[in-house]
């Protein structure tokens, strides 16, 4: 498809990938979507500036202070969204949580998108009993109950963030697979990759360079959907006590953290769980509009 | 299908259990135990045999109902998922009516009523709600609806009442996915030919919808009901947590912030006997809801 753009004389600007940011411009939920990803984004990789304190600054004296009060560790001098049982500033643990959340969701998704994809590609394109091992594999590892191989997980090897990350690309790229092998199924049959078997190209190549690029479109879409999963995984085993430890922020420990004190703090707990909303609502929205941009005959 | 999944949960399982550091039985009887005592409880409980031994007496005891003693309640796993489960169920059933019932509705409204208010303000309350952590939204109902306006209990089970704002919390949550699923799978069967014969032959409009298209709408939307299964679980898990219900969930949480590994293992085999029975109930529904699909 790449081939036949640059080579033929379609106006400039029309290629998939340019009418999709046309259609995706009119999607006004996607665009807000959009702009709210890139927002958290940008929020978790200037953390150290945006934030008004550090994540880990404590003045106990200001234990459970609220929005707006007075404060001796930020920047400013208020706590924004107030204080947590330990008078650390709930804002800026908010803010470097973004960062958490997000490098987690990232790395993940890179692992197991590559796995999963060579994999999938794999059992796809040969077909035949290869087909039938990796997909009787793969079965069960959908079908694994992941939280008990995350706490699992956690027993053996602590709760650092490396081990989050271990833990959630251990099962996670059982899916792209299966995703990715349905894709190469179709795909191999087309008469574009005749051509190119014809011509004599290796297997290695002709996945590489003529599959893979028509499955690129399905496969941002899932990761854009499948990012939030993995934020709220994250917050689900914090809220078990099993996620990133304190004192490092993350919006799950932060929930866990609050459901001792709501009712002394109720505050304490809404603004991470708002956080973790807004950002897992943005994926979704943004999520939602690349599909019907990238494929407009699923326009709903 | 069933029977690898359940083979590769048990070994996975043995295996964690088994690689994570700590010696059981030093955690079941204190540090301070002298060492023959610990190799004769060792002994009784099986624990001097070589793993693979380990492992066909763990699966020949699953096999036949038993699944060990737990190490820090006494009690044999079996019972105490027994006694467990029936609340998880009632919790996990109630939650599912509520998830369908509401899901039917708004979603078959949102079709109906495509790109009206209506349609546009539930699809964006319905990613809303997809959005929300259920233990988060737990919590926050469990403050407002029991701390604040003192509607429902707070916590613990000891009447049906105190199962309604858990239900609503877990349901609602659930009703988000069925609601957007029927609503995408209505609007593909009301543009279909039939439907319009059916318009066309003067029937009821209430008519066309349920009997016609919603009939014929239901095959994905039990999929997805289907597949919602294992999230109801997991979701059941957080919200006994959260409202301190002693079912399932709430042992298996104890047991693992215990350590309790018996118990551990028996209550996620357990979990996934029930996943691969509700999946098998969903095929079975298809053959119902549609006499194409044969049972093979």
């Amino acid at each position: 498809m790449r081939l036949l753009t640059r080579e033929s004389k379609i106006p400039a600007g029309r290629t998939l990938w340019a009418d999709s940011w046309r259609r995706l411009k009119r999607n006004k939920p996607a665009v807000v979507g959009l702009v709210f990803v890139l927002l958290v984004l940008f929020v978790g990789i200037f953390a150290d500036l945006l934030a008004p304190a550090s994540p880990t600054d404590q003045d106990l004296r200001a234990r459970f202070a609220k929005p707006g009060s007075p404060s001796k560790i930020t920047r400013n001098g208020t706590y924004i969204l107030g204080a947590d049982q330990f008078g650390r500033d709930i804002l800026s643990r908010i803010i470097y949580g973004a960062r958490v959340s997000l490098t987690l969701a990232i790395v993940v998704e890179a692992i197991t998108r590559i796995i999963g994809i060579t994999v999938g590609s794999v059992a796809g394109y040969y077909g035949g009993w290869i087909d039938m091992a990796i997909s009787r594999v793969l079965e069960v590892l959908m079908a694994f109950p992941d939280l008990l191989f995350y706490i699992g997980i956690r027993f053996a090897l602590g709760s650092s963030l490396p081990v989050l990350i271990l833990a959630f690309s251990a099962f996670g790229w059982a899916g792209t697979s299966r995703f990715v092998r349905g894709l190469v199924m179709q795909l191999k049959e087309s008469e574009y990759v005749e051509a190119a078997r014809a011509q004599g190209f290796s297997d290695a190549r002709i996945i590489v360079r003529h599959i893979l690029p028509n499955c690129l479109g399905p496969l941002i879409v899932s990761i854009t959907l499948s990012i939030p999963g993995t934020i709220m995984g994250e917050a689900g085993l914090a809220f078990l006590g099993l996620g990133i430890q304190p004192p490092a922020p993350s919006w799950g420990n932060m929930i866990y953290d609050s459901r001792a004190y709501l009712r002394v703090a109720p505050f304490f707990g809404i603004w991470p769980g708002v956080a973790l909303i807004v950002t897992v609502l943005a994926f979704n929205l943004f999520g939602d509009g690349l599909r019907d941009a990238l494929d407009p005959r699923l326009k709903r | 299908m069933m029977i690898p999944v359940l083979i590769g949960v048990t070994l996975v399982t043995f295996i964690l259990m088994n690689v994570v550091p700590g010696d059981p039985v030093i955690e079941m009887l204190g540090k301070r135990t002298d060492p023959e005592t610990i190799a004769m409880v060792r002994k009784e409980l099986g624990l001097d045999a070589p793993l693979h031994i380990q492992y066909l007496r763990f699966v020949a005891g699953a096999l036949r109902g038993d699944l060990g003693m737990s190490y820090k309640l006494r009690q044999p796993v079996t019972a105490l998922i027994m006694r467990t489960f029936p609340t998880t169920a009632k919790l996990a059933l109630s939650a599912a009516a509520v998830a369908i019932a509401i899901g039917l509705t708004v979603g078959i409204i949102s079709a109906v009523k495509q790109y009206s208010f209506l349609d546009h303000a539930t699809m964006v309350a319905t990613l809303t709600a997809i959005s929300a952590p259920v233990f988060w939204v737990a919590m926050i109902a469990q403050l407002v609806f029991g701390y604040y306006l003192r509607w429902f209990p707070i916590s613990g089970y000891y009447s049906p009442w105190h199962m309604v704002l858990p239900a609503i919390v877990l349901g609602t949550r659930f009703s988000a996915s069925i609601a957007r699923l029927t609503r995408t799978t209505m609007l593909d069967v009301i543009r279909q030919d039939y439907v319009r014969t059916a318009r066309a032959k003067g029937l009821a409009e209430k008519i066309v919808i349920y009997s016609h298209a919603l009939r014929n709408a239901m095959i994905p939307i039990v999929t997805i009901i289907g597949m919602q299964i294992s999230g109801l679980l997991t979701g059941s898990f957080f919200t006994e947590t959260v409202f301190a219900i002693p079912g399932l969930g709430s042992l298996a949480v104890k047991a693992m912030q215990q350590r309790d590994f018996p118990l551990m293992q028996g209550t996620v085999l357990f979990g996934a006997v029930v996943l691969c029975v509700g999946i098998l109930i969903v095929d079975i529904s298809y053959a119902y809801l549609d006499p194409r699909i044969r049972l093979e």
